[in-house]
């Protein structure tokens, strides 16, 4: 074949192959506006995870005098370290000192990329108990995992 | 009229025509097991009971018997021939639905408290029932 003939043959491949992602994109984008996006829980389980945690500070389970181990949000709260370590971003203050940071949940106040699907979800929350003022900070970037099985 | 330089040219045509119907078939296959996933909206519906699932337990307590309508997973399932015991599993932190043949989807809870689930069937529609348990160590 001669190199022109072989450079138009070329240009037809590429606009087919071209056709074919095209094909791809819109069947793809119909499915999606046909079903909608995923639903988003991660909201609702950071405001479960603030609730929680709020709980068990009022109901005295864990020492708010001292530092808090993950071992004993675990053990006293019962939330699972795992699951929070994996995809939750945690900050407890007392008094304007933190006294447990799991992640960097200052993340949660870049207001500026909310639009992003793949931002945290957060949650915020005040209280005053036994005359000291509370902050927790909950974050949620978990997402649902499809696979094999 | 394209002009072909013996059986090196011929070679070449042939090459190119059989990369392009593998590209074809491989798309044609692509395509089509994507829309028969998505057909019954297995994916979806798996997505939205896992993560009803983990909203229930997440606020769950021990003792604790909720009752959730599924009969639309059921349905579904049905239609996949997926045997109705393995379409809800929770065990390990995690709430998996199954209601397409080899693929679940799971969720996390973060709540510590085991779970046993029955499915009734007929109650008018199918529900599972959720009795929460103590978590076992």
């Amino acid at each position: 074949m001669n190199r022109k003939a072989a450079a138009g043959d070329q240009t037809i491949s590429f606009a087919w192959i071209f056709m074919l992602f095209f094909i791809a994109i819109m069947l793809v984008g119909g499915v999606v506006l046909f079903f909608g996006s995923d639903i988003d829980i991660r909201g609702i389980e950071s405001a479960q995870m603030s609730n929680k945690v709020k709980d068990c500070i009022i109901s005295g389970k864990i020492d708010m005098k001292n530092k808090l181990e993950l071992e004993e949000i675990e053990k006293k709260c019962g939330i699972d370290e795992k699951v929070l370590t994996d995809y939750f971003l945690l900050s407890i203050s007392k008094e304007e000192e933190q006294l447990i940071k799991i992640k960097d949940a200052t993340s949660c106040d870049f207001k500026g990329t909310e639009d992003n699907p793949y931002y945290p979800r957060c949650r915020d929350d005040s209280f005053i108990f036994n005359g000291e003022s509370y902050s927790i900070k909950v974050g949620s970037h978990q997402f649902s995992r499809r696979g094999l099985g | 009229m394209t002009k072909i330089n013996g059986k090196r040219g011929a070679s070449d045509i042939l090459h190119s025509t059989i990369a392009f119907i593998f590209i074809l078939l491989l798309f044609t296959f692509g395509m089509w097991y994507y829309i028969y996933q998505q057909k019954s909206g297995a994916s979806v519906w798996e997505d939205y009971y896992a993560k009803q699932l983990t909203i229930v337990m997440n606020s769950a307590r021990p003792g604790d018997i909720i009752v959730l309508d599924v009969h639309k997973a059921t349905e579904i399932a049905q239609k996949a021939s997926v045997s109705f015991e393995s379409i809800f599993l929770i065990s390990d932190q995690e709430t998996c639905v199954r209601l397409s043949q080899g693929r679940k989807t799971c969720y996390s809870f973060f709540n510590r408290v085991d779970a046993e689930i029955e499915l009734r069937t007929g109650v008018p529609g199918n529900v599972i029932e959720i009795k929460v348990l103590e978590e076992k160590e």
